[in-house]
């Protein structure tokens, strides 16, 4: 495995399987309970133990989130299920809470600990508290610009991990409960329910600010795509994507992309040029837009949606290849968004130059020559002038 | 016996009849109150208890500010500092100050094994998080070592961003910042919204009153009950109110209705989380 890791969200076993054939180096998991994202599918034990299984017989690695704020009753079920955790073989934990900490440490010394972004560590002060506590590695605050980073990885000689891409907090991590005040969810318990995306009338004193915008909190997402070998550079260990209830094609893009950044920044020997290609990619399949928010300066009313901001449905994914025939050049596909013939589209996939093509025959499963695929998981038959494999995605074609 | 500690938001406030105060170090303080600089501090002369805030995350460039704040209030007469960050801790240990420290990251403080991690560190007090139950709140107490400080009345911080938002969208519908208090509304509430040099805050909109349950506060040796005068009008009135139900307390003469009176005149009746609990999973149907 490369000595920078590229670590990917699953929200279930299926995405965790195309996070790690796409090219993550380990991906992070969440627990039926103890973790940030309560309302995630999340993972029981023995999904865990097959998660593992799968990871390790790529040689990669899975991450387990124990991240929550405990309250006195939360702890109810955590040694048994930190036994059960090191029973399965997971390669870390990641927490925030002292208090679990201090069990998991009792429990099951051996484990590997990661402290959560839910931490909001910002210095290399905190830094060293944690290492002495026996952590080895800091999932490091959003707002972190390049030189505190660098600063903290300098002084403090820890493995650090870095948010690269995907949907941002606009409180800082952890002091942020407008969910608990206004909705009863509980933020710090993995409940949050995005007040900061609501709209708000914003009064000065008593007078309403009457504007067609609307006041808002909402953030663009986080991209780091052109940042990657700055943070390379510094030291950072390991690039994290935000996102375990994310769909698969969204997995399978953005782990796929970061893993052509980190690769080509690798092996560039100090001639690399970034392909702002890559940005597009990304900006589609997320229909948010996505900025590198702090790294490089204090973000400001760019950096924030207002009025206007796009959310559209994207419909780029076209297929998932289920086979592919090399003596007809025939492609077996299951359908996951309209397409016809004469439509330029393009797959990807894991270790594999992109390759575009136009459609021109589409087959359905009863051998039925037809113009259109329109219904959703239809199996359908292509000619792919060049050999694709199972698990390669279609997509419309980009660029 | 319970002290009122106060979480002063001016200056003249030092002088209202509370045991214990608490000002916000300028610049890094985090919640609503009084924010003063170190010499400002050091001209304050005053029988009661003082605690400073230094409530905010740290950034890794103000590492060597705050060591200079640190080395300096432990030449002050203060009787604790209240932390957030775990910088605050980790310079206090290698520069061997002898500061009481209070661990108060405020949404965070919300377990008795948390709290009794940090009592085996050294830090000896704690500030609850007003985001958990009354059963919750006394759990801690009875199952720690450590005094505790528990939010009681006023409106307290539930937000914070490094992102200055009022002024990111005032410039964006091009309007200029007024020098006035902006809110958000939601649901009939109107919530402060403010800037500061770290970011942007929110404070509850809804005053906690836990007058009615002080009695069952003092009643498990709670140390400190913490008031907010944070946009409270009639404070002096807040003030005399809950020492008038200490000094029933003290003479063992309570009387619930007197005190169920002495609470409505608060005109708050808004309990927070005291008697309420956070839920984070929720049906399938209702997680769309």
């Amino acid at each position: 495995m490369n000595e920078i890791e590229l670590l990917a969200p699953a929200g279930d076993l299926e995405r965790l399987k195309w996070a790690l054939l796409y090219g993550a180096d380990a991906v992070y998991i969440g627990g039926r309970d103890f973790s940030l994202r309560a309302n995630a599918t999340n993972f029981s034990i023995d999904e865990i133990e097959e998660a593992v299984k799968f990871a390790h017989n790529l040689k990669k690695k899975v991450y387990v989130t124990v991240n929550i704020v405990f309250h006195n009753n939360d702890y109810s079920g955590l040694e048994n299920y930190i036994k059960a955790l090191e029973k399965c073989k997971v390669d870390a934990v990641i927490v925030s809470d002292i208090g679990a900490i201090d069990i998991i440490k009792k429990i099951s010394p051996k484990m590997e600990l990661h402290i959560s972004t839910q931490s909001s560590t910002m210095n290399y002060k905190t830094a060293l508290f944690y290492k002495k506590l026996g952590v080895k590695r800091i999932v490091l605050a959003r707002e972190c610009n390049k030189n505190e980073i660098k600063n903290i990885i300098d002084k403090a000689k820890i493995d650090t991990e870095c948010f690269i891409h995907g949907a941002m907090c606009v409180g800082v991590s952890g002091k942020c409960v407008l969910s608990n005040y206004m909705t009863n969810r509980d933020s710090n318990r993995g409940g949050c329910s995005q007040i900061c995306r609501w709209d708000f009338d914003l009064y000065a004193n008593d007078e309403k600010l009457e504007n067609e915008t609307k006041f808002t909190m909402c953030s663009k997402d986080l991209s780091m795509a052109r940042y990657i070998k700055d943070m390379i550079d510094i030291g950072v260990k390991s690039f994290k994507i935000e996102g375990r209830m994310r769909s698969i094609y969204y997995i399978a893009t953005v782990v796929h992309t970061y893993r052509k950044i980190i690769d080509e920044v690798l092996s560039s020997k100090g001639n690399y040029k970034f392909n702002k290609n890559y940005e597009t990619i990304l900006n589609r399949v997320a229909n948010r837009e996505s900025v590198p928010q702090f790294f490089d300066k204090s973000p400001g009313v760019e950096e924030q949606y207002y009025l206007g901001r796009q959310e559209l449905s994207n419909q780029d994914f076209l297929g998932i290849v289920l086979d592919y025939d090399e003596k007809k050049d025939i492609a077996i596909i299951e359908q996951r968004n309209y397409f016809k013939i004469g439509d330029e589209v393009e797959i990807f996939g894991p270790n594999k130059e992109t390759i575009s093509f136009k459609i021109n025959s589409i087959i359905d499963e009863d051998n039925n020559i037809i113009d259109v695929a329109r219904h959703p998981r239809q199996i359908v038959k292509i000619n792919v002038p060049v050999k694709v494999c199972k698990n390669d995605i279609m997509r419309i074609k980009i660029f | 016996m319970s002290k009122i500690s106060l979480m002063i938001n001016n200056i003249n406030e030092l002088k209202l009849d509370v045991e214990s105060i608490i000002i916000g170090i300028k610049k890094f303080n985090n919640l609503n109150m009084l924010e003063l600089t170190i010499d400002q501090l050091k001209k304050i002369n005053i029988d009661k208890e003082i605690f400073v805030s230094i409530n905010k995350p740290i950034h890794d460039s103000e590492i060597e500010e705050l060591t200079d704040i640190l080395l300096s209030l432990d030449n002050i007469n203060i009787s604790g500092v209240l932390f957030d960050d775990i910088s605050v801790y980790q310079i206090c240990k290698e520069k061997k100050l002898n500061l009481n420290l209070i661990w108060s990251n405020i949404h965070q403080t919300t377990n008795y094994n948390s709290i009794n991690v940090w009592n085996k560190l050294g830090v000896k007090s704690v500030f609850i998080s007003p985001d958990i139950t009354l059963k919750e709140i006394i759990d801690i107490k009875n199952n720690s070592k450590s005094s505790v400080f528990v939010p009681i009345y006023g409106m307290f911080d539930i937000f914070t961003s490094n992102r200055f938002l009022i002024s990111n969208y005032l410039k964006y519908i091009h309007e200029s910042k007024r020098n006035t208090k902006y809110y958000i509304e939601n649901n009939n509430i109107k919530y402060p919204i403010y800037e500061n040099e770290n970011g942007t805050h929110i404070i509850n909109g809804n005053v906690l009153n836990g007058l009615d349950e002080v009695i069952e506060l003092f009643d498990n040796n709670i140390d400190y009950l913490v008031i907010n005068s944070y946009m409270i009008d009639n404070i002096d009135k807040v003030i005399d109110n809950f020492n008038s139900v200490k000094k029933m307390y003290l003479n063992k003469n309570i009387d619930k209705d007197k005190i169920n009176k002495l609470s409505t005149e608060l005109n708050s009746s808004n309990k927070g989380f005291l008697y309420k609990e956070t839920i984070y999973k929720v049906k399938s149907d209702e997680n769309e």
